[in-house]
């Protein structure tokens, strides 16, 4: 039988995986999808943390069932509080009221001053603050107690201070005197603890070209979804191939060097597509300002990081494992590369130990680099791990069919 | 009956490694992989900066307070190497402790004590700036307290009564024993707290995704077993197709429900995690069912893994943790009540899955009656 | 003995089987031929169960398949035209398999010589290293555990050795005899029709093959 050269193999392969890729015009789409869909929620929800909502207040009732002077006097400093914060607007009112405007959707969600409050609090008893909140609004509710919380943070620390004189008033005046003196204490001490945030002088300091840490979490996102989009490809272009036309193709000189190199180059042309128009699209949607020498150096820097996985997930599927291990095997090396490269996590957080040795994960090198360009404005990049890395993953992916072609 | 399983075994014996690597793989995981999170997790730390420009003796507090706070990696620097680093994005925030804090406090001022630096990028920035607020309201409130003491004693002419020191000494006292106000959200209408979940059980936690993980991969051999001519077979036996894999499954369920005992008596006895038998059973059987019809569902049993792999990733991250943005966390677990593993991570049973299991399973039965019926057409 | 009444099959509009009618007694051999499409398959089947007629009906020993499906199965033996074995089983262990999933109870002696009858003699091998032959024989030995009555063969000895092939048609012919089993057969291979088969039914009016059969 003629033997076929390797370049027409190659050729034949690559357009084999995109006659299959045609073929899956239904399930293609939404495999791409999915990521989007998922990371844009968890991208939203932490943008929405890190920026604090702006959007309508939530409306929180206080139920005081205390009714002493102290805790009216709380619930009218709540009430003043919530004035100066958008997010939140406190009201009082009667328990059945509440109940009743949860249910005709006039309030978020309610809390409770227990009865014996403020003579708990001074006996320094257990006391809960409770929340209750609306059955369609469980995020509002949890707001809300984030609020409460930081109220209770103040009593707290205005209780340790009354305990603290009321122990020595106690030896000096009489009883009605000293309820007297307390309340004014508590009330003088709830102030004190309402203004702490005075004690601190913020300087926010600009690093990045943008002001906000969209950017950031943009390319954050972008950078996961490109790893995601790239190991579903590999999923569905690796597996599924036909055994009979391989046979055939094995009496042509196939051999497994073939296949990865087919299989590479035809994951690096679809990954360059859809990298760059998602890169297009945040371009355009951000914007973001970047000369052309940076978007070439952009554009290296995500061919050689895609490269390099796929030789990664193919080097992990020359193993000799079982296919369920193997993919557990590539699952991992996702998610670690992921969880290393700063994308996830920022690179600062990490562990001190390991923060030099990162560097040298092609994952964390890549999306430093691409940091640095977009969000610091850096003309450079290095390459040469980068191309020590493929240079290997080649050499590795050469011996690895040389062995398996010998053990077949 | 006797005799199906046996038949169900010779079949399963071809693999038996393979299944008990699988049946064994959460406990054993779990095991070992626990307390390497808790190692790892333990490192990932905020980088604070923190520059003394005094070494009073408030000012030495206030740092070693923050220094102690596990969450937190807080080193001191040179004013200028600190603010460089922070530049760097290798700090999340700087505070400079200036010179005459201590003096001021004493002197009951309260603004402007301590400078704070954070960036665009600092994400810890409101968790650490809490912390360091807190710290300092602590040190100002007693020595406020101490000042309203030796107030009341001068107004009543005992200006000697109590000292300083005395009263600082009470005050921490009563800081320590404090810490008793909770606060705690409910749902109107509902009785279960939300916040119930609040104790962390992470062997649970890491055994439920191995399980669910290691579940799916037991089931996978319906993919095979199914397209086989073999199934032809059955119409002229005892049992059905049908019969003979709900057999097989109520197999599987009982060696994965043993397997679920003993981890239950690992965990409880040697590892403290309390976990209610009823959960466990509600999960188990929900779990197993699930991935037993999905298992009939697929056709390719690459892509069955696949899915199954990616479906536990996704399941890690809606129920991990995550220690910087901690309300993150809380977010998305109140944006998705679908969470299948919610129930079991609040140690409820969860009837609806299980309900839901039931039906699947039911309709299953149904529609795999007709499969012959359907059959005639193809042919 | 088994009666075929006007048995129709459509599928749509088009007719595959159109008012076929015909009787087989105990012990006899019946090969079924046709072109490739006539309905063939679509009446063994039909025989075997595992479909219905659109019109028409089917007896076993005076039994209507209809009312009786499940007695009927009882004293069927079907042996598909795929290959229907665990592959990763020995042939032993198919064997026994089967047997505990089977209406009846027998002896692992019983079962071996089944298979030793056929010259099917690898007891111990997996399925997967068997010959073609060894399949194909296995394949019948699975259905002749419980000893039907009617025994439905479709293309039995495709793409096997000759030698394979004479020992199988061999053995059926001596289970028609000794034991009065009823025997639907069909095949392409015209010289193993004539020589196994008592009668032959031609499906579809294709008059190739009533020439060839005359000749």
């Amino acid at each position: 039988m003629k033997q076929m050269d390797g370049f027409r193999i190659v050729s034949v392969l690559i357009r084999n995986h995109f006659k299959r890729l045609k073929g899956k015009w239904l399930s293609l789409p939404l495999v791409l999808l999915a990521p989007i869909i998922l990371l844009s929620v968890i991208g939203y929800l932490v943008i929405a943390i890190v920026e604090q909502p702006t959007q309508q207040p939530i409306h929180v009732g206080i139920v005081n069932l205390d009714q002493t002077d102290q805790t009216n006097l709380l619930v009218h400093v709540m009430e003043e509080v919530s004035k100066s914060i958008d997010y939140i607007d406190l009201t009082s009112y009667q328990e059945s009221d509440a109940e009743a405007a949860i249910a005709a959707e006039q309030l978020d969600a309610y809390l409770y001053f227990p009865r014996q409050f403020f003579s708990s609090l001074l006996r320094g008893e257990s006391v809960e603050l409770e929340v209750v909140g609306h059955p369609n609004k469980r995020l509002e509710g949890q707001l809300v107690q984030g609020f409460v919380d930081n109220i209770g943070d103040y009593i707290e620390s205005a209780q340790a201070n009354i305990l603290t004189v009321d122990y020595y008033a106690s030896t000096l005046l009489a009883e009605e005197e000293r309820q007297l003196l307390l309340f004014e204490q508590f009330q003088s001490f709830f102030f004190h603890a309402l203004a702490k945030d005075q004690a601190l002088q913020e300087h926010e300091v600009q690093i990045s070209l943008y002001h906000s840490p969209l950017v950031y979490f943009t390319i954050a996102i972008w950078f996961v979804l490109i790893t995601i989009w790239l190991f579903s490809l590999y999923i569905i272009l690796h597996k599924n191939e036909d055994r009979r036309m391989k046979k055939r193709m094995i009496l042509y000189g196939l051999t497994d060097l073939h296949e990865a190199i087919a299989l590479l180059i035809t994951l690096l042309l679809i990954m360059i597509v859809l990298a760059i128009s998602s890169f297009a699209l945040i371009h355009y949607w951000l914007p973001l300002s970047l000369a052309t020498d940076q978007l070439w150096f952009i554009a290296l820097l995500v061919g050689l990081y895609i490269f390099i996985f796929s030789e990664l997930f193919i080097l992990i599927d020359y193993l000799p494992l079982s296919q369920r291990l193997k993919l557990i095997i590539q699952m991992l090396a996702m998610v670690g590369m992921l969880l290393l490269s700063g994308a996830t996590i920022p690179q600062a957080y990490f562990p001190v130990s390991i923060q030099d040795e990162v560097g040298y994960l092609f994952a964390n090198h890549v999306f430093t680099w691409l940091e640095q360009i977009i969000l610091h404005g850096r003309f450079h990049a290095e390459f040469a791990l980068l191309y020590g890395c493929s240079l290997i993953g080649i050499f590795l992916m050469v011996t690895g069919s040389v062995i398996r072609g010998r053990v077949k | 009956m006797m005799q199906l399983c046996i038949a169900r075994l010779m079949l399963w014996k071809q693999h038996v490694l393979s299944y008990l690597f699988w049946l064994w793989l959460p406990l054993i995981g779990t095991l070992l992989f626990v307390p390497f999170i808790q190692d790892v997790s333990d490192e990932f730390l905020v980088p604070i900066g923190i520059v003394l420009e005094e070494e009073t003796e408030l000012a030495q507090q206030l740092y070693q307070t923050i220094a102690q706070v596990d969450t937190v990696n807080a080193e001191q620097f040179e004013e200028r190497e600190a603010i460089r680093r922070l530049n760097r994005n290798q700090l999340d925030s700087v505070y400079l402790i200036p010179e005459g804090y201590q003096e001021r406090i004493e002197h009951g001022e309260q603004r402007h004590l301590v400078e704070a630096y954070y960036t665009e990028h600092s994400l810890a920035y409101p968790y650490v700036k809490e912390l360091v607020t807190s710290t300092i309201l602590a040190d100002t409130g007693k020595v406020k307290a101490e000042s309203a003491v030796v107030g009341l004693a001068e107004a009543h002419q005992q200006p000697d009564k109590w000292n300083s020191d005395e009263i600082l000494a009470t005050a921490e006292q009563f800081y320590q024993a404090s810490s008793i106000l909770s606060t705690d959200l409910t749902i109107s209408g509902e009785d279960q707290s939300l916040a119930e979940h609040d104790e962390l059980k992470l062997y649970w936690q890491v055994w439920v995704l191995l399980s669910t993980l290691s579940t799916l991969f037991l089931f996978d051999w319906i993919i095979t077993e199914k397209s086989q001519h073999v199934r032809i077979r059955f119409q002229y036996m005892k049992v059905s197709y049908r019969c003979f894999l709900l057999i097989s499954l109520m197999m599987l369920l009982i060696m994965l429900l043993l397997v679920d005992g003993l981890t239950l008596v690992v965990l409880n006895v040697y590892r403290g995690e309390q976990l209610s038998i009823l959960t466990l059973f509600s999960y188990r059987v929900m779990i197993a069912v699930f991935s037993f019809l999905l298992a009939m569902i697929w056709k390719n049993r690459y892509l069955y893994q696949a899915t199954a792999i990616s479906f536990v990733l996704w399941l890690t991250l809606i129920n991990s943790s995550f220690k910087i943005e901690g309300e993150g966390h809380q977010l998305i677990q109140s944006m998705l009540p679908l969470n299948p593993l919610r129930a079991f991570l609040n140690d409820q049973a969860s009837w609806r899955g299980l309900m839901l299991a039931v039906v699947g399973l039911v309709l299953w039965y149904a529609k795999e009656g007709g499969f012959y019926a359907r059959n005639k057409r193809s042919n | 003995m088994l009666e075929i009444r006007e048995v129709t099959k459509k599928y749509g509009r088009k007719h595959v089987l159109d008012r076929i009618n015909y009787q087989i007694s105990r012990g006899e051999v019946i090969g079924l031929i046709g072109e490739n499409g006539a309905g063939k398959s679509t009446l063994l089947q039909i025989l075997a169960t595992l479909m219905s007629p659109t019109s028409g009906q089917v007896l076993l020993h005076q039994q209507p398949y209809r009312k009786h499906v499940k007695q009927i199965r009882k004293k069927i033996g079907y042996v598909p035209q795929d290959i229907a074995l665990w592959e990763d089983l020995s042939v032993k262990d198919n064997m026994v398999f089967f047997e505990k999933l089977s209406w009846v109870n027998k002896t692992e002696q019983q079962l071996k010589r089944i298979c030793t009858d056929m010259q099917l003699n690898q007891w111990e091998e997996k399925v997967k290293n068997l010959s073609g032959g060894m399949k194909r024989k296995l394949n019948l030995a699975i259905s002749l555990i419980h000893e039907p009555e009617l025994l439905l063969l479709d293309e039995p000895t495709v793409g096997i050795d000759l030698k394979s092939r004479v020992e199988i048609n061999g053995y059926l012919k001596g289970l028609a005899k000794q034991k009065g089993t009823i025997i639907v057969y069909t095949s392409h291979d015209m010289n193993e029709i004539k020589e196994l088969c008592d009668r032959t039914l031609i499906i579809g009016d294709d008059p190739f093959y009533h020439d060839i059969l005359d000749r």
